[in-house]
C-alpha cells in the first residue's frame, strides 16, 4: 500500500524536491542560526575588534531571517503537493465508481463510500507531510550534520549518528511496534459506531417509545469506551516518544560535548568552535523530533490506503463500448430472466414477456414483488444471472451502456433530485435547454409556480421542496428528454387523488404515440392499458386487461378491492 | 472568541487539566534552566581556563536531561489523556441531546449532519487539544519563567524577551483574526466537497438515465481542485502566523546573540553569563515555534467547533430532572386536546389550528383526512415528541408537561406506518418492548401479530439478524413485527399509523384483524387510511387543512352529509359495499 502512496509522487517529482529541499534549508538554517550565534559569543568573549566579527554577525542575521522565510514556503510547497496528489486520487476513486457497475455501489453503504472519498483521503495528508517528506530530509539533514562533523573528528561524527539514528529510525520503529493493531483497531471502532448511530438515529422515535433510552446511552458509552482506550493507549505511547525525543537530543548534545572536551584540551578542536559545535548538534535534531510521533499512526494511513485501493483496484467494470442501437422501432423481450440480489433471496425469476412498441404495458404487483427490478434489469443496471432481455434481436449488453440508455425516459417514485438549483437540475436532462423550455416544461408537470423561481435551491436530496412536489419536478425534467420509450415507476406514490389524476393525464396526453411502461402497486387507468403484467413474489402470475384479471387473478382483484378501501383522496 | 471560551471552559471542567498541565511546564522550565545553567558553565570553564569538568557536573547534567524527558512524558500523556476524556464526555452529550431533541430531527430529517457532528466533527477537535492548548498553556509558562530568570540574571537581554513576546502574540492575534475567516470559508469548501460528492454519489443512477454521468466527473474533479485552491489561499494566510513566530523568534535569538556580543567585547558581561543567556533564548522562544506549528491545527478545531455548539444551542440543554411527582400515572387514561396547534419551523401556515378532541379509553378514535392534512402531526403531539405552541394535551385532566415525557412515553405504543428495526435478532427487537418478556410471551404476541409464522421461516428464525433496517423484510411482515412490538409492551395508549394499499392482500388480512385485537381495552388513536378502519371507530375526526372539519360516528357523518359522506358518495362507498 504505502509503495503504491509513493509512486503516485511521481508525477509531482518537481514539487516533492522542492519541498525537500526548502525542508532541509530551513533545518539547515537553524542550525546555520545557533552555532553561528554560538561562535559570535564565544568569538567575541575573545574581545576582538568588532570589525572582524563582520562576517559572523552577518550570518547570524542571515540564518534569522532565511530561516523563517524559507520554513513559510516550504509549508506552502510541500501542501499544495499534497493537496494536488489528493485531487488525483480522488478523481481516481471516482471514475472507478462511476465505471463499476450499479449492482456493486448498491451493494455498499453510501455513508461508507462517502467516508471513502472523502475521509480516507484526508487521512493520506498526514501520510505525505508528516511521514514521507519528513523521513527524507532527516536522512538528508542526518547526512549533511555528520559528514561536518567528521571534519573535526569522527567519533563526534559516530557519536551524533548513533543519536540521530536512534530517534530517526529505532523511535519511528519503536512507535510502529508499540501501536501495531491499534490503527486498523481504530478505523473499525469509527465505522462501528457510525453503524450504530445511522441505526439509532435513524429509529429514534421507536427507540424512544420502547423505553430503550438508558440502554441505547449505555451502549453508546461502550462503544465510545473502546475508541477511548485505543486513544489512551496512544495518548501514552506519544508522550513516551515526546519524552524519549528530548533526551536523545540531549544527550546527544551532552555526549558530543564529552567526546569534544579532551580534543579541545588537547587543541584538536579549536575551543572557540565549541559552543557551536553543541547548539550545532542541538539544532539538527529538530529533523527528527516530529518522526516518531508521526509514525505512531502509520497503520491508519495503510489502512486508509487499502480501503482506496480497493475500489480502484476492483475489477468487473460496466462495459462501455458496444455497438450502435439499430434504427426505428424495435420490441423489448424478456427471455427466461432470473436475478437475486443476494445468493439466498431470488428477486424475480421465469420472466417473460414482451413490450411492443408504441403500445401501453403496466406491471402490477404488490410491495416487493420485483416491480423495480424488471426497471433495473431493462435499464442495464443489472445483470440477469439467467435469461436474457432482446432489443429488435439483439441481447441488450451488445449495446453501448450510455446510447442504449438514451432510448429510455424514466420517472420513478424516488428520483433523485440534486442538491443545486431547480435550473441546473432540469438541465441534467438536456444540458443545452434555454429557460422557455425548462418552464414549458415543469407548467406540463403542472409546477407553474416555479417557473419565475428556476435559481431556487433544491436542497439537501431536493428536501426543499415536498414530497408530491419532488415527483412533479421529476416529471418536468423527464419529459425534457426526448426518449421513445417511457418508464414510469410509481409516477403517483405519494399524491393524493387529485394529483394523481392531474398528473396521469398529462403522461397521457404528453406520451402520445410512444412506447409507454407503467409500473404501479396502485390499480389506477389500468382500463386504458393495452396490457397488465400482474407479478408477485419475483413470479409472473397473470396477464391481460383490466377486465379480464378482476375475473380470473385473485392477487389483482384483491388489490384492487383493497384499494378501493383506501379513503386517502378525502 | 467566544467559541474559544466555551473550548476552554470544556477543558477546565475536566478536573487537573489546567494545574497539572502548568504544574508541570512550571518545573520542566526549571530542570530547561538548570540544564542550560550546567551546559554554559562547563563550555565556559573548558574555554576560559581550559578546565576538565568534574564528573559530578557532568552527572548532573545528564540527570537533569532525563528528568527533563520524564516531565515532558507525564505532561503529555496527561495532556492527551484528559483530551480523550474531553472527547468523549463532548460525543456522550452530543448523543443525550439529541435523543433528548426528537422533534427537532425527526422533522428535519438531516441525520447526516448529526452523525457527521458527532463523529468528524468532534475528531476535528483532536488536534486542538492535544496540540494547541498544551503547548498554548506551555508557552504561557516556560517563556514567563526564563523571561522572570534572564531579567535577574541580565535586565537587557531580559527585556529583549519580554519586548518580543507581546509583539509576538498581537500579530499572531492580527492575522488570526484575518485567518479565522479564511478556515471558516475552507471547513464550508470541505463541506461543499462532502455533499456534492455525496449528492452525485446518491444521483449516480439518475445521472446514468440522463447520460450525464461523464459530465459530472468532470465537475467533481472540478469541484477537488477548486477545494485544492481554496485551501491553498487560506493555508498562505494562516502560515504567515506561523511565519511571524518563527521571524520574531530567530530573529530575537539574532538579536540577543549580537546585543551579547557586543557587550562581552566591551567586557561588560561574563562569557559564562552570555553563554547561558543565549541557551536560554533558544529554549524560550522554542514553545513558541511549536505554537505555531500547531495553530493553524487549533483554528480548524475552532471552525469545527463552531458548527458542534450551534448544534449544542439548538437542541437546548438536557431537560432537567422534575423533582415533582409526575402527574403520570399506570392505568386507563383519557387524553384531551385542548385547543393544541402547531407551526413547523420555516412554514408560513400552521399545520394544525386549535385542535379541541376528546379520546377516551377503551375507545377506538380514527383521524382521517387527505395528505398533509394534518394528520401525523395530531399523532406526534400525541406522542409529545412535538410541543403544542398553542393550547395542551390533558392526560388524565392533567397537562402533559415536558418533565413528564419519558414516564408518558413508557405508557405508550406506537406503530408507525414505516417502523424501524435495530440491528440485532428478530428476538432484540422484540424484547425492546418488553426486557423482561419469557419466550412463550413472545412467541405469543408474534402469534397475535400474524408474524409468528414468518419468522419461523427465516433462516435462522428468532435469532436471524436484521441489519439495514430490517431491509430483508417486506413492508406487510414489518408491519406485523411492529405490531407484535405494540402487543408485548402491553400498554394503555395505543397510536397506529395504518399501513395503505402498498400491502399484499394476505398482510393486509392479518393486521386489520391484529390492530383490531390489539385496540381493545385501550384509548386508541388510529390514522386511518381505510375504509374498514373508519367503520369500526367510535369516532371519527375528519381533518381538513389542520382543522376538524368534521367529527362522529361513522353513520352519523354519513347523516350529516358533509365533506365525509361527500367523499364517500364520490367512492360509491356510502354503504360500505365494494364496487
Amino acid at each position: 500500500m504505502k509503495g503504491r502512496l509513493i509512486s503516485l509522487l511521481r508525477k509531482q517529482r518537481l514539487r516533492f524536491a522542492g519541498g525537500l529541499l526548502l525542508g532541509a534549508a530551513t533545518i539547515i538554517a537553524g542550525i546555520g542560526l545557533m552555532s553561528s550565534s554560538g561562535y559570535l559569543i564565544t568569538r567575541a568573549a575573545e574581545r576582538p575588534m568588532i570589525v572582524d566579527l563582520f562576517m559572523v554577525t552577518a550570518a547570524v542575521r542571515f540564518f534569522g531571517i532565511s530561516r523563517a522565510v524559507v520554513r513559510y514556503f516550504e509549508r506552502l510547497v510541500s501542501h499544495d503537493l499534497v493537496f494536488r496528489i489528493l485531487v488525483t486520487v480522488r478523481a481516481m476513486v471516482y471514475r472507478k465508481l462511476d465505471a463499476a457497475p450499479l449492482k456493486w455501489i448498491m451493494g455498499r453503504r453510501p455513508g461508507d463510500l462517502l467516508a471513502r472519498l472523502v475521509t480516507d483521503i484526508e487521512t493520506l495528508q498526514s501520510f505525505y507531510l508528516r511521514i514521507i517528506s519528513p523521513s527524507v530530509v532527516a536522512a538528508v539533514i542526518s547526512i549533511i550534520t555528520c559528514s561536518a562533523l567528521f571534519f573535526f573528528d569522527a567519533a563526534l561524527a559516530g557519536a551524533t549518528l548513533f543519536f540521530l539514528l536512534i530517534s530517526g529510525l529505532v523511535a519511528p520503529w519503536l512507535a510502529v511496534n508499540l501501536a501495531r493493531g491499534r490503527g486498523k483497531k481504530d478505523i473499525i471502532t469509527r465505522a462501528e459506531i457510525k453503524v450504530f448511530l445511522v441505526d439509532r438515529i435513524q429509529g429514534m422515535q421507536d427507540l424512544l417509545l420502547l423505553g430503550q433510552k438508558k440502554r441505547s446511552e449505555k451502549e453508546f458509552a461502550s462503544m465510545q469506551n473502546k475508541l477511548d482506550d485505543l486513544q489512551s493507549a496512544n495518548a501514552g505511547t506519544t508522550g513516551l516518544l515526546e519524552g524519549l525525543n528530548i533526551i536523545f537530543s540531549n544527550m546527544a548534545m551532552f555526549t558530543s560535548l564529552v567526546i569534544a572536551i579532551p580534543l579541545v584540551i588537547s587543541g584538536e578542536i579549536e575551543g572557540v568552535m565549541l559552543a557551536a559545535l553543541t547548539l550545532g548538534v542541538l539544532s539538527s535534531f529538530e529533523s527528527v523530533q516530529y518522526l516518531a510521533a508521526a509514525y505512531l499512526h502509520l497503520e491508519t494511513s495503510g489502512e486508509a490506503a487499502g480501503r482506496l485501493f480497493s475500489i480502484t483496484d476492483r475489477d468487473g467494470e460496466e462495459v462501455t463500448s458496444g455497438s450502435d442501437i439499430p434504427e426505428g422501432p424495435r420490441n423489448i423481450c424478456f427471455r427466461n430472466v432470473a436475478f437475486s440480489y443476494l445468493e439466498e433471496h431470488i428477486a424475480v425469476e421465469d420472466i417473460n414477456f414482451s413490450l411492443e412498441m408504441c403500445s401501453a404495458t403496466a406491471i402490477a404487483g404488490p410491495s416487493g414483488s420485483g416491480k423495480s427490478t424488471l426497471v433495473n434489469l431493462l435499464l442495464r443496471f443489472w445483470e440477469p444471472d439467467k435469461g436474457c432481455i432482446l432489443f429488435g434481436d439483439k441481447d441488450i449488453r451488445m449495446f453501448d451502456p450510455d446510447l442504449y440508455r438514451s432510448l429510455f425516459m424514466v420517472v420513478s417514485q424516488d428520483e433523485f433530485i440534486f442538491n443545486r438549483s431547480l435550473r441546473e437540475n432540469l438541465l441534467i436532462a438536456k444540458p443545452d435547454a434555454d429557460d422557455d423550455e425548462l418552464v414549458q416544461c415543469l407548467e406540463k408537470a403542472g409546477l407553474g409556480s416555479f417557473a419565475a423561481n428556476l435559481d431556487m435551491q433544491a436542497g439537501d436530496r431536493g428536501m426543499r421542496l415536498s414530497g408530491g412536489e419532488r415527483q412533479l419536478f421529476a416529471l418536468a425534467r423527464a419529459l425534457l428528454k426526448d426518449s421513445p420509450v417511457w418508464i414510469m415507476d410509481e409516477p403517483t406514490a405519494h399524491m393524493d387523488a387529485n394529483t394523481e389524476r392531474r398528473v396521469l393525464d398529462t403522461i397521457w396526453s404528453a406520451a402520445g404515440n410512444r412506447t409507454l411502461l407503467l409500473i404501479t402497486h396502485r390499480l389506477v387507468d389500468m382500463d386504458r392499458m393495452d396490457r397488465i403484467i400482474v407479478i408477485d413474489k419475483g413470479r409472473i402470475t397473470g396477464s391481460g386487461t383490466h377486465s379480464g384479471l378482476l375475473r380470473n387473478n385473485p392477487l389483482y382483484a384483491g388489490m384492487f378491492r383493497l384499494q378501493s378501501q383506501v379513503i386517502e383522496g378525502l | 472568541m467566544n467559541i474559544h471560551r466555551r473550548l476552554l471552559g470544556l477543558a477546565s471542567s475536566v478536573h487537573g487539566f489546567f494545574p497539572v498541565t502548568a504544574l508541570t511546564s512550571l518545573v520542566i522550565a526549571g530542570t530547561v534552566i538548570a540544564q542550560m545553567y550546567l551546559l554554559s558553565t562547563i563550555i565556559a570553564r573548558l574555554f576560559i581556563l581550559s578546565a576538565t569538568p568534574s564528573p559530578l557536573i557532568l552527572m548532573l547534567l545528564a540527570a537533569s536531561i532525563i528528568v527533563r524527558g520524564l516531565l515532558v512524558w507525564i505532561r503529555e500523556r496527561h495532556a492527551q489523556q484528559q483530551t480523550v476524556n474531553i472527547k468523549s464526555s463532548i460525543r456522550r452529550d452530543l448523543y443525550t441531546r439529541i435523543l433528548k431533541s426528537v422533534p427537532l430531527f425527526s422533522v428535519t430529517g438531516r441525520h447526516g449532519e448529526l452523525i457527521a457532528s458527532i463523529t468528524d466533527g468532534v475528531d476535528k477537535l483532536d488536534d486542538y487539544f492535544t496540540r494547541y492548548i498544551p503547548s498554548l498553556v506551555h508557552t504561557a509558562i516556560l517563556p514567563s519563567a526564563i523571561i522572570i530568570f534572564t531579567l535577574g540574571l541580565d535586565w537587557i537581554s531580559g527585556l529583549i524577551l519580554m519586548l518580543t513576546a507581546p509583539l509576538i502574540i498581537f500579530f499572531m492575534w492580527l492575522i488570526g483574526t484575518y485567518a479565522k475567516k479564511l478556515t471558516q470559508k475552507q471547513w464550508s469548501a470541505l463541506s461543499t466537497l462532502s455533499s456534492h460528492f455525496l449528492d452525485v454519489l446518491l444521483g449516480l443512477k439518475t445521472l446514468k438515465i440522463f447520460g450525464a454521468n461523464k459530465k459530472e466527473a468532470a465537475g467533481v474533479i472540478e469541484n477537488s481542485d477548486r477545494f485544492r485552491q481554496v485551501t491553498m489561499s487560506v493555508l498562505k494566510v494562516a502560515f504567515l502566523s506561523a511565519f511571524v513566530l518563527e521571524l520574531a523568534a530567530s530573529i530575537s535569538i539574532a538579536m540577543v546573540a549580537l546585543q551579547v556580543g557586543i557587550r562581552l567585547i566591551e567586557g561588560m558581561i561574563s562569557y559564562g553569563h552570555g553563554l547561558f543567556i543565549l541557551f536560554l533564548a533558544a529554549e524560550f522562544y522554542m514553545p513558541f515555534r511549536v505554537l505555531g506549528q500547531h495553530h493553524h491545527a487549533g483554528m480548524e478545531g475552532i471552525a469545527a467547533a463552531t458548527a458542534l455548539f450551534d448544534l449544542k444551542d439548538r437542541t437546548g440543554s438536557p431537560r432537567a430532572i422534575s423533582r415533582q411527582p409526575s402527574s403520570i400515572q399506570p392505568g386507563r387514561q383519557q387524553i384531551e386536546f385542548r385547543g393544541a396547534g402547531y407551526t413547523y419551523p420555516g412554514s408560513p401556515e400552521p399545520a394544525l389550528k386549535e385542535i379541541n378532541c376528546l379520546l377516551r379509553p377503551d375507545t377506538i378514535t380514527a383521524v382521517a383526512g387527505p395528505s398533509g392534512s394534518g394528520k401525523t402531526t395530531l399523532a406526534l403531539i400525541l406522542l409529545g415528541f412535538l410541543k403544542p405552541e398553542i393550547g395542551q394535551v390533558m392526560v388524565n385532566g392533567k397537562p402533559l408537561e415536558p418533565a413528564d415525557i419519558e414516564k408518558w412515553w413508557e405508557l405508550v405504543a406506537y406503530v408507525p406506518q414505516h417502523p424501524h428495526f435495530f440491528n440485532g435478532t428478530v428476538l432484540d427487537n422484540l424484547l425492546m418492548a418488553d426486557n423482561r418478556a419469557e419466550m412463550k410471551k413472545v412467541a405469543s404476541a408474534a402469534k397475535r401479530a400474524g408474524a409468528h409464522h414468518f419468522i419461523e421461516q427465516l433462516p435462522e428464525g428468532y435469532d436471524t439478524i436484521l441489519s439495514d433496517n430490517a431491509a430483508r423484510l417486506s413492508s406487510g411482515e414489518r408491519q406485523r413485527l411492529a405490531v407484535a412490538r405494540a402487543f408485548l409492551k402491553d400498554s394503555p395508549v395505543l397510536v397506529m399509523d395504518e399501513p395503505t394499499s402498498n400491502l399484499d392482500p394476505e398482510s393486509e388480512q392479518y393486521i386489520s384483524s391484529a390492530m383490531e385485537e390489539l385496540a381493545e381495552g385501550r384509548t386508541t388513536l388510529i390514522i386511518a387510511h381505510r375504509l374498514n378502519t373508519v367503520r369500526r371507530a367510535a369516532n371519527i375526526l375528519v381533518l381538513d387543512r389542520g382543522r376538524i372539519a368534521e367529527s362522529g360516528s361513522h353513520n352519523k357523518l354519513l347523516d350529516k352529509k358533509g365533506i365525509y359522506h361527500g367523499f364517500l358518495e364520490r367512492l360509491g362507498l356510502q354503504n360500505g359495499t365494494l364496487p
